[in-house]
């Protein structure tokens, strides 16, 4: 994968995938998904460089960067309308909770005193993402894996639910920017949003 | 009321609609729920508070945004005017509403007023019931609410508005000692009691809750907040509590509380106070929660070292899963404390922190160090030069310390150093190991003097502390004296009473540091015999029936006492004094044991022979290593004056008669635990009217001066004879301080106890 300043995006195919992700193309996600996360990765860098380790992220301004220059401005270039908006906020939360992931795991794995393994889901030859995020504490590390994985459990239960803790929990979504970009009501998302954090609690317990 | 129509409706819908509420309101709507859906509705909400509290927290921590959509923002207040109220400032935010200062302008007083806003008439009718039942608390320990009203929709509580810091804020700075720690306890159970006894349960005790005024007194704060304990169920949790971290297991699930709850959350606090930690740490609620419900915390003991047996199984029986296993009461926990507090002071009479009052006696006035003290003597000046360190924020009083102390200056006698506050105090000390005596003011800023007074008691170095203070703080010297202070002088400063109080502490210091010194060049003492020492502490009697005493001053290892004077019945009282050689876990155990079986034979009314006898087969039923044990009981009728008394191997018990008169009771029975087959016979003498008994033990004869001489039987039979007062205190004092004047320092290897009595004249 080539780094992101290498190539200028192709906003055409990345609407296209957008598109095809909206007509229920599961392999769209595949394509797109690891352009999303360098790409918010690189900003997420960014950003951590400007504010220093302590700063609190700033998730959605952060999605929504990275939708205008892969997409085009304020998706109103060729393929900007407010569906493919919305499904590229879902793909970038998914992105976000990876890039969180992958932390986590270095972090942990870092204070075992093991071998760093490559876990990356994109590319082994990536920087270490940490340099991406503000610092974690090994315990929020571990807990983040925890929730991880009752994320993981969640979503061989209620697939939706577990999306909409992507969304509003990584994402920094609102309730109703998750409703768009899942394709249902913000009286569902908010319903899920609350069953979801019980439901969350009850596998953690 | 805001419930789906007609009353139906899922669980899920009924949970999203409570949502959708204030969250003081929660907890009618969910009582408003049918029956068949109240119990999940519940489990479903307190649980959802808890989840989302825990995403929130893991957001923070990850430097995500939050989730919660903030709260509406505060009204502008400031400012204002509301019914006979101005509103000065925003103060903080309780449970269900901001909290203001603000000028009562009919009274013209400040309060703290209380308002809920935005709520629906009936949150705003429970919550001013619960405030109602509050105001009916007067109480020192507990916030004074004056009033309650309505005013444009406002619902609002006008209390008392106190000038102190948290407990929190305390605690922040570390570790309490313990007789802070136990003070804070006590005033706040006795407040909690109160509540209590009205039926009201608090709920949400924790450190932010208790308020420590500058004169030492705990106010607890919120109880606006409080249910009665009749309709107490979970709907609140995480809502109006919001730390997890004092909640009882009953409370963090779910289950119905009473005022016991309040009991885990007060030891939860005690345990930190102590600890400096809290019982169940965790970097989330659900961490904390899951400790609370499924974990024992780590012991005190094991957190803090040298605290007081009693104490810790005072925390232990607050920290019990079971409510039925805790304190059934606060006054029951309250007796505990006052039980450990009063041993406490018993104990610095020993180390000499504090003047016995009820004797005169302190260790260093007998030349013995009462306890192993690990660190050397930090502050010995071997050249005799008095180092004085003065703290006061004015700098007058450098001035005038240098001017008026300028011929002890200049002859090398004082040296002087001087610092702003306490905590340039605590700098000071660290710099100038050297010093002595310290001369502090009370109120300054930063650190005030009582706070200096309990950090200098944690230091533990050999300091001699003068509380320099106005009259009109009497309630502050008491503090300061119950804190460790030494002595006092008023201002305006008079030179002359104040050169007289620094010589005294000076004195009491040197008495101190050669009983010190007497002490390191002992042998060593193990670790073990700490804890034998702290086993026999808890056991030795604390009060005692009128007309008797006894005292202890432990030395080393080479022997261990036990004394005791008790109520035997039937108008008659009981004196025990025994030793064993050796001072182990093992020998300790056995003594108390011994003692306390001894006490309850005499006490059900068994013959003083035959309960000797069941003590000696007792001891020799148990497959232990065998001590001899030396023993001397005495039996006194008071009305007649009848003893009867009974000697096991141990020196005879002394009578001092009114007259002038002094004799021994002979005595000649075998030690106990050396033969299955000893028996003992029980000896006659009578007591006149005003004569003494005095029982010593074997230390006090042998107790040696600088050159090896022993005490001996005559110096002991002369002081006696000399004593006219024969009051037990006084004649207890006379023996202590006749031996100490004689040993001269000298370090002692064995305890000095003595137990006495006198008939009434």
């Amino acid at each position: 994968m080539p780094g992101p300043d290498a190539q200028r995006p192709d906003h055409a195919n990345v609407t296209m995938l957008l598109n095809a992700l909206g007509t229920g193309n599961r392999r769209a996600l595949d394509e797109l998904f690891p352009v999303v996360y360098n790409e918010l990765r690189e900003r997420a860098r960014q950003e951590r460089r400007r504010l220093g380790g302590h700063a609190t992220m700033n998730t959605t301004a952060l999605v929504h960067e990275a939708y205008v220059k892969l997409v085009g401005a304020d998706g109103t270039g060729p393929g900007g309308n407010w569906a493919s908006r919305a499904h590229f906020y879902a793909v970038a939360a998914k992105a976000m909770r990876h890039i969180f992931l992958d932390y986590a795991k270095r972090k942990t794995a870092l204070k075992r005193g093991g071998n760093i393994e490559p876990v990356s889901l994109v590319d082994a030859t990536h920087t270490d993402p940490s340099t991406a995020l503000p610092d974690m504490t090994l315990e929020a590390a571990q807990e983040l894996l925890r929730l991880q994985r009752a994320l993981d459990r969640l979503a061989s239960q209620n697939e939706r639910q577990a999306r909409v803790v992507e969304c509003r929990f990584f994402g920094g979504m609102s309730i109703e920017d998750t409703a768009a970009a899942l394709g249902t009501s913000p009286a569902t998302v908010k319903r899920d949003w609350t069953n979801a954090q019980i439901a969350l609690w009850r596998l953690l317990s | 009321m805001s419930g789906p129509p007609g009353g139906t409706g899922s669980p899920t819908e009924w949970l999203e609609r409570a949502l959708l509420l204030p969250e003081s309101e929660r907890s009618v709507f969910v009582e408003n729920a049918p029956e068949t859906i109240r119990g999940e509705l519940d489990d479903a909400l307190s649980t959802y508070i808890q989840a989302s509290a825990y995403l929130d927290r893991l957001a923070r921590d990850l430097h995500l945004p939050s989730m919660t959509p903030v709260t509406a923002p505060r009204p502008h207040l400031v400012g204002s005017e509301l019914a006979h109220f101005r509103i000065l400032d925003h103060i903080g935010d309780g449970g269900m509403g901001a909290v203001y200062r603000a000028e009562d302008t009919r009274l013209g007083r400040t309060v703290a007023l209380k308002l809920l806003t935005g709520i629906d008439a009936p949150g705003r009718e429970r919550f001013l019931r619960e405030a109602q039942s509050a105001s009916a608390l007067d109480h020192p320990n507990v916030c004074t609410i004056y009033e309650i009203g309505e005013e444009g929709g406002h619902a609002w509580i006008s209390m008392a508005c106190y000038e102190g810091t948290t407990l929190r804020g305390l605690i922040d700075r570390g570790p309490l000692d313990v007789d802070s720690a136990l003070d804070i306890a006590e005033q706040a159970a006795r407040g909690l009691g109160a509540a209590h006894a009205k039926g009201i349960v608090h709920r949400d005790i924790k450190p932010e809750n208790l308020m420590v005024l500058p004169d030492g007194r705990v106010v607890i704060l919120d109880f606006g907040l409080a249910k009665g304990a009749a309709h107490a169920t979970m709907t609140q949790v995480g809502t109006v509590m919001g730390t997890a971290a004092y909640m009882s297991p009953e409370q963090a699930s779910g289950h119905r509380v009473d005022h016991r709850t309040d009991i885990w959350s007060l030891g939860s606090i005690l345990y930190e106070m102590l600890a400096g930690e809290r019982p169940f740490p965790g970097a989330y609620p659900q961490a904390i929660l899951y400790g609370i419900m499924n974990t024992d915390p780590e012991p005190l003991s094991g957190r803090r070292a040298g605290l007081p047996l009693q104490l810790v199984d005072i925390v232990d029986c607050t920290l019990q899963k079971e409510p039925a296993n805790r304190f059934s009461s606060l006054n029951d926990m309250v007796d505990a404390i006052a039980a450990v507090r009063s041993r406490a002071a018993a104990r610095s009479e020993v180390r000499g922190r504090v003047t016995a009052e009820s004797v005169g006696v302190t260790a260093e006035s007998v030349g013995v160090a009462a306890e192993p003290v690990g660190a050397p003597p930090s502050g010995a000046d071997e050249t005799g030069v008095l180092h004085l360190l003065c703290v006061d924020d004015e700098p007058e009083l450098e001035l005038l310390m240098q001017q008026r102390f300028r011929r002890k200056i200049r002859a090398g006698e004082w040296k002087f150093i001087f610092a702003l506050d306490g905590q340039d105090a605590l700098n000071k000390l660290e710099a100038h190991p050297e010093t002595g005596v310290i001369l502090t003011d009370l109120n300054m800023p930063r650190m005030d003097g009582l706070t200096l007074l309990s950090r200098l008691a944690a230091l533990d170095r050999p300091l001699r502390t003068v509380v320099v203070s106005a009259y009109g703080d009497l309630e502050k010297i008491r503090t300061a004296m119950n804190r460790g202070a030494f002595d006092f002088v008023t201002k305006p400063i008079d030179f002359k009473d104040l050169e007289t109080t620094i010589e005294k502490a000076a004195a009491d210091l040197d008495a101190y540091r050669r009983a010190l010194r007497g002490q390191n060049q002992a042998v060593s003492i193990h670790q073990e015999m700490d804890v034998a020492r702290r086993i026999q502490d808890a056991t030795l009697p604390v009060s005692f029936p009128d007309g008797t005493f006894g005292f202890s001053s432990p030395a080393s290892e080479i022997n261990s006492t036990f004394y005791d004077a008790f109520d035997a019945g039937a108008g008659r009282t009981a004196l025990i004094l025994g030793e064993v050689r050796g001072r182990s876990v093992t020998s300790t155990l056995l003594l108390t044991m011994g003692q306390t079986f001894l006490k309850g034979l005499l006490q059900q009314g068994v013959e003083l022979s035959r309960a000797v006898s069941m003590l000696n087969h007792m001891l020799f039923a148990d497959d232990l290593p065998s001590v001899s044990l030396q023993l001397v009981a005495v039996i006194v009728d008071s009305a007649s004056g009848a003893v009867s008394y009974l000697s096991a191997g141990h020196q005879d018990p002394w009578v001092v008669r009114a007259l002038g008169d002094v004799d021994t009771l002979d005595g000649s029975g075998p030690p106990i635990w050396e033969d299955t087959a000893s028996s003992w016979s029980v000896q006659a003498a009578t007591l006149g009217p005003g004569d003494a008994l005095v029982l010593p033990s074997a230390g006090c004869v042998r107790a040696t001066d600088r050159a090896g001489q022993a005490f001996s039987v005559e110096r002991l039979a002369a002081t006696l004879r000399d004593t006219t007062d024969l009051r037990p205190t006084a004649i207890i004092r006379s023996a202590l301080r006749a031996i100490g004047e004689f040993a001269d320092g000298a370090p002692q290897r064995e305890d000095l106890t003595l137990v006495a009595m006198q008939r009434e004249a």
